[in-house]
């Protein structure tokens, strides 16, 4: 192998090595059903990650998308539902159970 | 042993029964917690009556609410009470919430449509503020085992959010 052809394959695998992805990672967040909210009522997410919501209150719970991107149906006190984010954007959604509980989810 | 609690003059504003009594009745644990008990159990009762009778969509679905969450915290405060091997014991305010809950219910059941849907609706947003007043100025301060403290104060946000979720409902179905 010639000197040059030498550094430009290390160039090469530098470049690649610097290289970043688009987006990060995919991350897992962890939404608290508790007290009658969403903790935290506002994420931000990415897509790709997993949005978990588990129920912690006395009381069953949804978590329901005001568009209907997903709907947990109901939340027995220990029980969790996820849901993958696809494509950026807001959504909000509430426990249709208890329309005062509000969130939102914003992808980005 | 608890110790014993007073009930504050909101509850015994909306509980005829006790209106007539010149000092607030005080309750030992056991009896605490059949009050409890007895409380839910009138808004389960109360939203399965409200569930024969209304044809409001809003008034149904609120009433659904009322019977699953009420379910659910009997279920939990029975749970407590065998954990700490109290029995609930029957008492004067219970008898006294029970006799206003009849009371309540023989009001409503003379009455039909957005009437009873306004009556029903009403009741509920005087029975959760009431409720609330119990838990925020007596019970919740009061209450020295941790274990039933927790319960109180878990059941709180509840009753808060019922309310609000009541005035709610009651606001969309106007005064005619």
């Amino acid at each position: 192998m010639t000197r040059s052809a030498g550094l430009l394959i290390l160039g090469l695998a530098v470049v690649a090595g610097c290289r970043k992805d688009a987006s990060p990672p995919a991350a897992r967040h962890t939404v608290t059903l508790q007290a009658m909210g969403f903790q935290p009522d506002t994420l931000r997410a990415h897509p790709g990650d997993t949005i978990v919501w588990v129920n912690h209150d006395i009381v069953p719970h949804t978590t329901t998308a005001n568009d209907s991107t997903w709907d947990s149906g109901q939340l027995n006190q220990g029980e969790q539902f996820e849901w993958i984010a696809t494509d950026r954007g807001d959504y909000p959604y509430l426990c249709s159970l208890h329309p005062v509980m509000t969130g939102v989810v914003q992808v980005e | 042993m608890l110790r014993r609690f007073l009930l504050p003059a909101a509850l015994i504003a909306v509980v005829p029964g006790l209106q007539a009594q010149n000092a607030p009745p005080d309750l030992n644990d056991a009896e605490v917690a059949h009050v409890a008990v007895t409380a839910n159990t009138i808004d389960i009762d109360a939203g399965k009556f409200a569930q024969s009778k209304s044809h409001n969509s809003k008034v149904t679905d609120f009433a659904a609410t009322m019977i699953r969450d009420h379910t659910a915290v009997n279920q939990q405060a029975a749970a407590l009470a065998g954990r700490l091997h109290v029995t609930p014991r029957d008492n004067a305010v219970s008898q006294s919430l029970t006799s206003g809950a009849r009371e309540a219910h023989d009001r409503l059941a003379n009455l039909e449509g957005a009437a009873f849907d306004r009556a029903y609706m009403d009741r509920e947003i005087a029975y959760h503020q009431a409720v609330l007043d119990a838990l925020d100025k007596v019970l919740i301060p009061t209450t020295e085992n941790a274990d039933l403290k927790k319960l109180l104060t878990d059941v709180r946000p509840a009753i808060a959010a019922h309310l609000e979720h009541a005035k709610q409902v009651r606001a969309g179905l106007g005064d005619h």
